[in-house]
Order: C-alpha cells, then sequence, then structure tokens
C-alpha cells in the first residue's frame, strides 16, 4: 500500500476504488462499476476490496456514510484527504503518459 | 437430494477445482466435516466455489464482519472447517475470486504456510520424542518399542509431506513477490 506522500503511486484497485467513491457507494456498486468503466479489464475480488476499503478508512481516504437504517449495506465515499490523494494521482498519471508519449514517438 | 462424499485433499486450490468441477455436474457443495463433503442438486453451473483460510476464527469480530462484507457483495457463506471458509457466488453473477491482487494472495499463502509449518513442528517434534521413547523402552520388550517405532515413523512420515506442503507454498510465494516485482 503506498504511503501518504503524494508521490507514491496508488494501486490500480485503489485508484479506482477512489474513482466510484466521489459518490457514495456500497461495496457491491463498487466492483460492478469499476468492471464496468474499465469494460470488464479490472474484476475486483471481494476480499481485495475489503482489505483495501479497510485500509483507506484507517488511513482517513474515505469514510462510513452514515446511511438510512433500513439498508443493511454500509455505503462509502472520499474525504478531502482522499480527494487530494487522488489528485497527486492524476498528476503522476499525466506525466507517466506524456513521457511515454513523447519517448515512444522519437524513438519512431 | 443429498450426497455424501469422501476425499482427502492437501491442496485448497484443487480442493476448489474439484468443488468447481461438481458444480458444474449439478452438485453443490453445502457442507464439509473432516474429508466429507455433502452436495446438494443444483442446476450444473449454478455456483463458483472458492476457499479462503481466514485471519482469525470464524467467530472472531473481523471474521464476522469480513463474512458480512462478503454476503453484502452476494458471497454466500457455505460452511467452516476450523478457519478454512467455503464461498461461494452465483455464476450468473459474472467471475468470482476473492483477491485480485498479487499482495493479498501473497499474504493468503504466507497464511497457509504457517498454517503448515507449524502443524508440521509440532507433529516432528512428537515423532522425535516418539523415538526418544523407543531408546528408552527397548529394555520394556519388544511389543514397547516397536508400537513406538511404528508410532514414530508414521509422524515423521506425516512430517516430511507437510513440510513438502510448506515448501510448496514457499515456492508460490517466491514465484508471486517476483511477479510483484514488475506488476502491480
Amino acid at each position: 500500500m503506498a504511503d501518504d506522500t503524494p508521490q507514491d503511486a496508488l494501486t490500480e484497485a485503489v485508484y479506482y476504488i477512489l474513482l466510484t467513491m466521489l459518490e457514495p457507494i456500497h461495496g457491491y456498486a463498487v466492483m460492478q462499476n469499476i468492471e464496468k468503466l474499465t469494460n470488464g479489464r479490472v474484476t475486483l475480488g471481494a476480499g481485495t476490496l475489503y482489505g483495501a476499503i479497510n485500509t483507506l478508512l484507517e488511513k482517513q481516504w474515505i469514510c462510513a456514510v452514515a446511511g438510512d437504517k433500513d439498508s443493511r449495506k454500509k455505503e462509502y465515499v472520499i474525504t478531502d484527504l482522499g480527494h487530494k490523494m487522488l489528485q497527486h494521482e492524476l498528476v503522476r498519471l499525466e506525466e507517466l503518459l506524456i513521457n511515454g508519449k513523447n519517448k515512444l514517438e522519437n524513438s519512431q | 437430494m443429498k450426497t455424501k462424499l469422501w476425499k482427502a485433499f492437501w491442496d485448497y486450490e484443487k480442493e476448489e477445482d474439484w468443488l468447481n468441477k461438481m458444480a458444474t455436474k449439478g452438485l453443490a457443495m453445502t457442507a464439509y466435516t473432516f474429508c466429507r463433503y455433502t452436495f446438494e442438486d443444483c442446476i450444473p453451473g449454478e455456483y463458483i466455489y472458492r476457499i479462503e483460510l481466514l485471519e482469525h476464527s470464524v467467530s472472531h469480530p473481523e471474521s464476522v464482519q469480513y463474512i458480512r462484507f462478503m454476503a453484502e457483495n452476494g458471497v454466500e457463506h457455505v460452511d467452516t472447517y476450523f478457519r478454512w471458509v467455503y464461498f461461494r457466488k452465483k455464476a450468473t453473477d459474472g467471475d468470482f475470486k476473492i483477491y485480485s491482487d498479487l499482495t493479498s494472495r501473497i499474504k493468503h499463502y504466507q497464511r497457509i504456510s504457517k498454517i503448515w509449518f507449524t502443524i508440521c513442528c509440532v507433529d516432528l517434534s512428537i515423532g522425535l520424542f516418539q523415538f526418544n521413547i523407543v531408546i528408552h523402552s527397548w529394555e520394556r520388550g519388544v511389543q514397547y518399542w516397536l508400537t513406538n517405532a511404528v508410532g514414530g515413523i508414521l509422524l515423521i512420515s506425516l512430517g516430511i509431506i507437510l513440510l513438502s506442503l510448506w515448501w510448496c507454498y514457499t515456492k508460490k510465494i517466491k514465484r508471486l513477490k517476483r511477479e510483484r516485482e514488475i506488476h502491480e
């Protein structure tokens, strides 16, 4: 798991979990959303998601939403800190993309 | 209709494959106790089975929370044997795997490897202790030392099997760790 320092890369699972949690969402929908977003390329294991949610809760990148009592399913949403981490990751990913494209184009 | 079958596995992944093969034949596992599997009829290929070794006992609050989370995600907890849990999910819900990342898979293998290693150490210590008794019971007659020697040999043979299992997981962990150096 990446440290809290902004330059550390997020895992693909964490990146997508944070993206789906921009709106309050429950675990099952996280898995479905990620699969849909990536056209089936990324299928998250339930155990992996469980571990990631617990770590993200501990780091306070996400928090549990006090939802309605009738719903058995817990919902989660990104925190300001999580949002900041996502922004940092986006900058890092853009750098990767630009460097990759430039280097590959120049070598052709 | 209920079907009962006796079968023993050393490797949980082979056990998982077998359970999934049975499910494709229309037999869904519903219970397990020491090498005895209970199956009930199902639509062929209705379920996908997965086996996991939990970090804590099944009644531990963390395990309870984990199993509840799985249930929320459409994963049914079928049965438990010590810390081993049998999960299943409807195949119509799509692919079912517990861990999709290398780190979690490594951690799971490490848990299993640790269990086999601990059992192996206990088993070998008892086995060697038996041989110690063999030497000391020599004077008391053939019957005594023979029984202890047979017991000792059996325990040490089991220890060798357990040691090879531990070694097998050590290799799997090493392979995944190497993969993690280049992949996530």
